[in-house]
């Protein structure tokens, strides 16, 4: 059977001599089979097929990739992006809990050094971070920060407190040398100074924007 | 353009800037998309049955072949080259979508003699036969199909067939011959 139909494949195919496809066709059922199978081959290369629509080359072209110069590609590289963040409501929330945290850990864990060092020589306050944001509140936690190796006692006065240098105290942090306090103030504008032992007044050197008051020294200017 | 000078065109495109090389292949490119076009959307629509289909194969053929366009031998063939490509493809596809009419047609069964005396002309129009050998052709495995429309469709040799399909030339020969056994015995059945 195998071999009778490489020999009607032979024949269709026109692989065979005249005088092999004549002894072929003798047999009048391979014949029959024969031409059934010539029949459905000449078919099927009559088949017709739709053209192509217009525009095809366009279309084709418009899928290329564009060739870049390698700084164009070093380019993208860079700036695109390797993941997407996500913001449901709770990841929010923890989000800004998470930053509120990295923020109080700052002037120890991310300030440039040189700031800190700077403040330490001078012993001057270092810095002032609001420790927590509502923007619906009339009242704002705010965090000092203030690094003071040498002292015994650091309090915090502005006009907040009408000055006093005796009310707020900032407590030592587990960083030696970091002095904290979180209080909650008022929406506006504030002025304020870190009072050292009881005695010396020192501005916060890292505050946005100083104030001369007028006897000799510059407030440091806080806006909630 | 013949092959030769399309492919020495497109290796030699451009002696400038990167934007300068680019638009210059794209140029003889597109004059190589414009030349094969008809050839390998008709291979595609034969292969899958859709023009849909085949449009998104003639597409992607093109797409990949751009690649490597610069890396084929002087002398070498592209309509092979891109014949390759689109088979290649249309396997894929008809694989992700092959379903149960591939199983209905066992290749050794012979026609039975009742039908084989029928004359397709009294039953069906030119046009229904055209669209039965279409739904004989989609029901062929894939293997059988591609070889069946390489060879009866396309008329290509043996030969020919064996630079996209390297298979053994006595396999290749027998899928053929199975091919055919399988279309005559849909088309019979339905004649």
């Amino acid at each position: 059977m195998r071999a009778m139909n490489e020999l009607m494949r032979q024949a269709v195919d026109g692989e065979l001599s005249e005088t092999e496809a004549a002894e072929l066709l003798r047999d009048t059922s391979l014949a029959d089979e024969l031409h059934k199978t010539a029949e459905l081959r000449a078919a099927l290369r009559g088949l017709s097929a739709p053209k192509v629509r217009p525009g095809f080359s366009a279309r084709v072209l418009a899928r290329l990739p564009a060739k870049r110069s390698l700084f164009e590609r070093v380019f993208e590289a860079l700036a695109t992006p390797r993941f997407t963040l996500r913001f449901s409501a709770g990841t929010l929330t923890a989000a800004c809990a998470g930053l509120a945290v990295i923020a109080l850990t700052l002037p120890r864990a991310s300030a440039p050094a040189q700031q800190i060092q700077m403040a330490q020589a001078v012993q001057t306050p270092a810095t002032l971070i609001p420790a927590a944001y509502a923007p619906s509140s009339d009242e704002v936690p705010v965090r000092f920060v203030v690094v003071q190796p040498d002292a015994k006692d650091v309090a915090l006065a502005g006009d907040f407190n009408g000055w006093k240098t005796n009310a707020l105290h900032l407590t030592p942090a587990a960083e030696p040398g970091l002095w904290t306090v979180t209080v909650k103030l008022p929406r506006g504008h504030h002025r304020y100074m870190f009072v050292v032992d009881g005695k010396r007044w020192e501005t916060d050197p890292l505050a946005e924007e100083h104030h001369r008051d007028g006897f000799g020294h510059e407030n440091a200017v806080l806006d909630l | 353009m013949e092959d030769e000078a399309l492919l020495a065109a497109f290796a030699s495109a451009g002696d400038g800037s990167v934007r300068e090389l680019e638009a210059e292949r794209r140029r003889t490119f597109r004059a190589v998309v414009e030349r094969y076009q008809d050839n390998v959307f008709r291979l595609a629509f034969h292969l899958t049955g859709s023009a849909e289909e085949a449009e998104d194969i003639a597409q992607e053929t093109f797409v990949a072949a751009y690649g490597t366009l610069g890396k084929l031998r002087p002398g070498s063939s592209i309509e092979a080259w891109l014949t390759s490509i689109a088979v290649n493809r249309a396997r894929d596809f008809l694989k992700s979508h092959r379903h149960a009419k591939t199983e209905v047609v066992a290749p050794d069964e012979m026609p039975q003699q009742a039908d084989r005396d029928r004359n397709p002309e009294e039953v069906a129009s030119e046009g229904q036969r055209e669209q039965l050998l279409r739904e004989a052709i989609e029901h062929l495995p894939p293997a059988y199909r591609t070889v069946v429309v390489l060879r009866d469709i396309e008329d290509k040799s043996y030969e020919e067939i064996r630079e996209v399909l390297p298979l053994p030339l006595t396999t290749l020969k027998m899928r053929v011959i199975r091919g055919r056994l399988m279309l005559r015995k849909y088309l019979e059945g339905r004649l």
